[in-house]
C-alpha cells in the first residue's frame, strides 16, 4: 500500500514537467492567478507547424547537428578505442578521455574559443558540430573500450587463420556483436548534442539556433510560452528512445 | 610539443590588430557603396530581450533591407559587453574578418570599443540620411561624454522612466524622499535589475543627489564619483531590506522584471524607453492602468546607436542597412507605439514638410508622459567610467 | 599503419583540443597574452582565491555537496522502502523519465512550478493558503539554490537508485542480511551497518563523479541561481562578457583552476577505483 502510493506520488512528479511543458505551451495571457482562467490557444503550434516558422527551423537545425554529431563519433570512437585498445598497454591514454567528458562543456567552449576564431569556426554549424564531437569523441571511446576485449581479439584472430581480411573481419567477426552498442552510442551521443546549451551558444555566438538556445532566448524574452513549447519539442526524441529501448538512455559511465 | 605549438599561436597573437583598412570604403562615393552592398549577406547583433522590437526588426526591416537592397540581414542576439568580448577575441585571434557587421550600441560599449579600436569609421558623414540629423545637439553627437566623430550613428533617442500600477498606486514618489518613504511602507514590491535600465536608474538617482548635476559632465573625475556614490548607495542601503526578496536577490534581465510587474509581484517596473509602457499595454503584456512617469528628480536621457566593426567583411552593406534605418520611412515605423515607440533622432527642422506632419501626427502616447515635458527633467549621461564603476559597486556594496 | 593513423586521430580528437585550450587559458591568466596584457603577472590568480570568486567557490561546493548529499539520501531511502517493488519492470521503466529532460528545460520548469508567479503559488492562492503573490516562499533565485538543488535531485536521483538497485543485486545483500539475521542481529543494525556501508563504499566513485558534475553545473544555475555569488561556470561566463574588461582574465584563471579541480578528481578516482559497474 506504501509503496503504491509512493510510486505514484513519484510517477506524478516525473510526469508533471512534461505537463507543464504541455499546458504553458498552449497558454496564453497568464497572469496570476490564473490556473484554467486565462486564455488557452493552439496559435503557438500552428505558428510553429505553419512552414518556415523560425522554430521549425531550429527543430530541423537541431537534428541535424546532433545525427551528424551522433553519427561520426560513434563511427570514430569505435574504430579508435580499437586501436587504443590493441595498441596501447598502459591505461593512462583512457584516462585522458575522461577530461573532455567531465569538464563543463560550456568552459571548455570558453577556452577553446580562441582556436575557433583562428579558423573561422565561430558563428558556424561546422564549429559547433567540432566542438561537440570533442566531448562525444572521446566518450565514444571510452564507451566502446570495454568491447574490444579478449574474446573479441580471439575472434578477429580466428578470422585472420582463416585468411580473411579486415573487411570480412569486420563484417563476420566484429559487426554481429557490435550492433546493439553501437545503436545505444549512436542515440547517447546523439542525446549529449541535443541537450547540449552552453557551448552551442558560445561557440555558435548565437547564430546557431537550435533548440536549447531558441529555448534560453524565449526565457530572456519572458516568452514562457514559446520556451514551453521548444522545451516540449526537445524532450521527443528522448521519450521515442525511452518507448523503443531504455538502454539509449543511460551513461554507462565508468569501466575501465 | 602540443604545448609548445599552442605556446607559439598563442603569443604571437597577443598584440593589438586592426587589420581592417578603412579608407577604402570611406573613399567611395554612395553609389559605389550601394552598389557593392546589393546581393550580400550580413549579421546584426543587438539586443533582443524585447519581441516587439524583435518584430520591428524581423518583420519590418528584415524584408524591406531585402527588397529595396537585396541584402539578406541576419539578427543574432548580443548586448553591451558581449559584443565587446565577441570583437575583443576575435582580433585576439588575429583574425581578419569579423563574425559581425553591424551592431546596436550604446555609451559604455562605444567606450570600450572605441578603447581597443574596434570600429569603423568615421563613416557617418557618407550616409545620406544623416542630414536631417541634428549632430549639434548635446544628446546626439554626444554619447556618454564622448564626441561620437562618426564612428556611430544614432538610431534612437529615449529618456528613462518609472512604471507604476495606477491601480495599486494613486499617486506615485516624485523626490528621492518619498520614493525612500514609498517603499519603506510597501516593502517587497520594489527592486533594481542589475542591468543596463537598472545602472540608468541608479545613475539618475546619483546625478540629482548632486547639487550640481553639470558636476558629472566631461571626463570621468573619480572624487566625483566616490563622493556621490557613497550616497547613493547609504540611500539603497537603507532602503534594501524593504526591497523584493528583502534585497538579497535581484532579477537580472529587464524582461524578468517586467514580467513581475506584469504579475503584480513588483508594483514599479522601469525603461530606458518612456513610451514602452504604451508599446507594452496594446501588445496586452502591461496591464491597461500602467502609467510611466518621470519623478520630478530627473532621470537620464539618452541616445542609442548603430555602429560598424573595424574588421566587418560587409561595411559597405552595413552602411547601406544604417541608412535605411536612419531614413524618414523607418524612423516614423519605429516611433508609432504600437510598433516601438522609440524616439526619432531627426531634426523635425530638417525633414520635408510632409514628413514633419506625419511625425507630428503620429497617435498620441496616452499612458506616456508628453516628451516636451519629461525633457526638462532630462540629464546627460555622464562619462562611461561611471556606468563601469556603479556596476560593480552594486555588486559589492549592495548585492553581496 | 591504420592504427597509428587512428592513434593519432584520437590524440587529435580527444588530448589535443584540451591540453591546447589549456594552455591558452593559462597564459591569457598569466598575462602572457590577450589584447590588454601587460606582461606575466599572478594578480590574477590571486584574485581567484578572494572576493567575489572565492565566495562563489564555495558556494558552488555547498551546492554541489547538498545535491549529492540529498540525491543519495533519497535514493538509499527510496530504495531500502520499496526495492522489491522497484524492481517491476513498469516501476523501472519510470526511474528512466528524467533521463529524457535537457537540464535548460527543467531548469525553465522548476522555475515555472516554483516562482512567486508559479503554478505552485497560484495553486496555494487557490487553496486560500496566501492571498498574495510576495507570501509565497522563495524557493528559486534563493540564497539557498532550492531550486538548483531541486532540479539537481530530480535529474539525478532515479540514476543513482538504479545503480543501488543493480548493486544491491551484485553484492548479494540480501543474502547477507538473512545470514546477519541468523547470527542474530536486529533489522536497523542489517540495514545501517553492513549493507548501507557496503552500498556507499560502490558507489562513492559515481557520487564523486556526481559532484564533479553538480559543481559544473552550467544552464540549471543560471535559469534559477540568485544575483550573487554565481556558480562557478555561470560566473566564468558573466566576467568574460561584462563591463570591465579587466575581470577577462581572472575568468581564465578560473576556468583553469576549475578544469584542474576536474582532472585531479578523475584522475584519483581512477586509479583507486578500478571496480567495472555495468548497468
Amino acid at each position: 500500500m506504501i509503496n503504491r502510493s509512493l510510486f505514484i506520488f513519484i510517477l506524478l512528479c516525473f510526469i508533471i514537467p512534461f505537463a507543464v511543458l504541455l499546458y504553458l505551451s498552449v497558454s496564453s495571457e497568464w497572469y496570476y492567478p490564473s490556473l484554467a482562467d486565462h486564455q488557452f490557444t493552439a496559435e503557438h503550434w500552428r505558428w510553429f507547424l505553419s512552414g518556415g516558422s523560425t522554430l521549425m527551423q531550429s527543430a530541423v537545425l537541431s537534428i541535424l547537428l546532433s545525427v551528424s554529431v551522433g553519427f561520426v563519433s560513434t563511427v570514430c570512437g569505435f574504430f579508435v578505442s580499437r586501436a587504443v585498445a590493441y595498441q596501447t598497454k598502459s591505461k593512462w591514454w583512457l584516462l585522458t578521455a575522461y577530461f573532455p567528458y567531465v569538464i563543463a562543456p560550456v568552459v571548455f567552449a570558453v577556452m577553446l574559443n580562441f582556436y575557433f576564431l583562428r579558423f573561422n569556426l565561430t558563428g558556424t554549424i561546422y564549429g559547433v558540430i567540432i566542438a561537440q564531437f570533442f566531448i562525444t569523441f572521446p566518450y565514444a571511446v571510452l564507451f566502446f573500450f570495454g568491447f574490444w576485449n579478449s574474446k573479441i581479439r580471439n575472434l578477429e584472430n580466428l578470422v585472420a587463420t582463416m585468411g580473411g581480411d579486415f573487411k570480412v573481419t569486420l563484417k563476420e567477426a566484429i559487426l554481429p556483436s557490435a550492433k546493439g552498442l553501437l545503436a545505444v552510442c549512436f542515440f547517447q551521443t546523439y542525446l549529449i548534442s541535443w541537450f547540449e546549451y552552453g557551448l552551442t551558444q558560445f561557440i555558435g555566438v548565437g547564430k546557431v539556433q537550435t533548440l536549447t538556445v531558441m529555448v534560453y532566448r524565449y526565457i530572456s524574452e519572458a516568452n514562457p510560452y514559446l520556451a514551453a513549447l521548444a522545451g516540449f519539442l526537445l524532450v521527443i526524441p528522448p521519450l521515442i528512445l525511452l518507448i523503443s529501448n531504455r538502454r539509449f538512455l543511460l551513461h554507462k559511465v565508468w569501466s575501465t | 610539443m602540443i604545448v609548445i605549438v599552442a605556446l607559439i599561436s598563442a603569443c604571437s597573437d597577443g598584440e593589438r590588430h586592426n587589420t581592417g583598412d578603412d579608407s577604402p570604403v570611406l573613399n567611395k562615393s554612395w553609389q559605389e557603396i550601394l552598389n557593392e552592398a546589393g546581393g550580400t549577406k550580413i549579421t546584426m547583433m543587438m539586443w533582443m530581450g524585447d519581441p516587439l522590437i524583435n518584430n520591428y526588426m524581423n518583420g519590418y526591416v528584415v524584408p524591406n533591407i531585402k527588397e529595396q537592397f537585396d541584402i539578406d540581414l541576419e539578427i543574432v542576439s548580443g548586448q553591451g559587453a558581449q559584443i565587446v568580448s565577441t570583437l575583443m577575441s576575435e582580433l585576439e585571434s588575429g583574425r581578419n574578418s569579423s563574425q559581425i557587421d553591424l551592431i546596436w550600441l550604446n555609451g559604455e560599449t562605444f567606450f570600450q570599443l572605441r578603447m581597443i579600436d574596434a570600429l569603423f569609421g568615421p563613416f557617418t558623414e557618407k550616409l545620406p540620411n544623416i542630414q536631417y540629423v541634428d549632430m549639434d545637439n548635446p544628446f546626439i553627437g554626444i554619447d556618454f561624454q564622448q564626441p561620437v566623430n562618426g564612428y556611430e550613428a544614432p538610431w534612437g533617442n529615449v529618456q528613462l522612466a518609472f512604471i507604476y500600477n495606477t491601480g495599486q498606486i494613486d499617486s506615485p514618489p516624485q523626490s528621492l524622499d518619498e520614493l525612500k518613504e514609498w517603499v519603506r511602507e510597501n516593502p517587497g514590491r520594489f527592486t533594481i535589475p542589475t542591468e543596463f535600465t537598472g545602472m540608468t536608474v541608479l545613475k539618475s538617482m546619483m546625478i540629482s543627489m548632486a547639487e550640481d548635476p553639470d558636476l558629472f559632465k566631461g571626463e570621468f573625475n573619480a572624487e566625483v564619483y566616490n563622493q556621490y556614490s557613497s550616497r547613493l548607495w547609504n540611500y539603497i542601503n537603507e532602503i534594501k531590506p524593504f526591497f523584493w526578496r528583502e534585497g538579497e536577490t535581484f532579477p537580472n534581465s529587464i524582461s524578468q522584471m517586467h514580467q513581475f510587474f506584469a504579475n503584480g509581484e513588483l508594483n514599479f517596473t522601469f525603461s530606458n524607453n518612456d513610451s514602452e509602457v504604451d508599446n507594452k499595454i496594446l501588445q496586452g503584456l502591461f496591464p491597461e492602468n500602467s502609467r510611466a512617469y518621470v519623478p520630478d528628480f530627473g532621470t537620464i536621457r539618452n541616445t542609442h546607436y548603430l555602429g560598424i566593426p573595424t574588421l566587418a567583411s560587409d561595411k559597405e552593406a552595413a552602411m547601406a542597412v544604417i541608412n535605411f534605418l536612419l531614413s524618414p520611412e523607418a524612423q516614423f515605423e519605429k516611433m508609432k507605439p504600437e510598433v516601438w515607440g522609440d524616439g526619432t533622432i531627426l531634426d523635425m527642422s530638417k525633414l520635408p514638410e510632409n514628413w514633419q506632419k506625419k511625425f507630428s501626427d503620429i497617435p498620441g502616447r496616452t499612458n506616456s508622459p508628453p516628451r516636451e515635458q519629461i525633457r526638462e527633467k532630462a540629464f546627460m549621461e555622464p562619462a562611461p567610467e561611471y556606468m563601469i564603476r556603479i556596476f560593480e559597486d552594486f555588486r559589492t556594496n549592495v548585492v553581496n | 599503419m591504420t592504427k597509428k593513423i587512428l592513434i593519432s586521430l584520437f590524440v587529435i580528437g580527444s588530448v589535443l583540443p584540451l591540453s591546447a585550450s589549456l594552455t591558452y587559458a593559462l597564459l591569457y591568466s598569466l598575462g602572457l597574452t590577450g589584447l590588454l596584457s601587460d606582461g606575466l603577472t599572478l594578480a590574477n590568480w590571486i584574485q581567484i582565491f578572494t572576493g567575489e570568486f572565492f565566495q562563489s567557490m564555495i558556494y558552488s561546493v555547498w551546492i554541489a555537496f547538498s545535491s549529492a548529499f540529498f540525491t543519495i539520501t533519497l535514493a538509499m531511502t527510496l530504495l531500502f522502502i520499496a526495492r522489491k517493488y522497484l524492481n517491476r519492470p513498469n516501476v523501472y521503466r519510470s526511474l528512466f523519465l528524467p533521463l529524457t529532460i535537457p537540464p535548460i528545460v527543467l531548469a525553465f520548469v522548476i522555475f515555472q512550478l516554483y516562482s512567486g508567479g508559479g503554478i505552485l503559488s497560484r495553486v496555494a492562492w487557490h487553496l486560500g493558503l496566501i492571498s498574495d503573490l510576495n507570501q509565497f516562499p522563495a524557493l528559486v533565485q534563493d540564497p539557498y539554490g532550492i531550486g538548483i538543488i531541486l532540479a539537481h535531485i530530480f535529474l539525478v536521483f532515479p540514476f543513482f537508485l538504479l545503480v543501488l538497485l543493480n548493486l544491491f543485486e551484485n553484492e548479494k545483500l540480501d543474502e547477507l542480511a538473512a545470514v546477519a539475521s541468523t547470527l542474530g542481529a536486529d533489522p536497523k543494525d542489517i540495514i545501517f551497518r553492513i549493507q548501507v556501508p557496503i552500498l556507499l563504499k560502490g558507489i562513492f566513485p559515481l557520487l564523486a563523479l556526481y559532484f564533479i558534475f553538480f559543481l559544473g553545473a552550467f544552464e540549471i544555475p543560471l535559469v534559477l541561481g540568485q544575483s550573487s555569488p554565481h556558480m562557478i561556470t555561470v560566473l566564468i561566463i558573466e566576467k568574460l562578457q561584462r563591463f570591465n574588461l579587466a575581470d577577462i582574465p581572472v575568468a581564465y584563471a578560473m576556468a583553469v583552476w576549475y578544469s584542474v579541480i576536474c582532472i585531479a578528481t578523475i584522475s584519483y578516482l581512477f586509479t583507486h577505483f578500478k571496480k567495472r559497474y555495468s548497468l
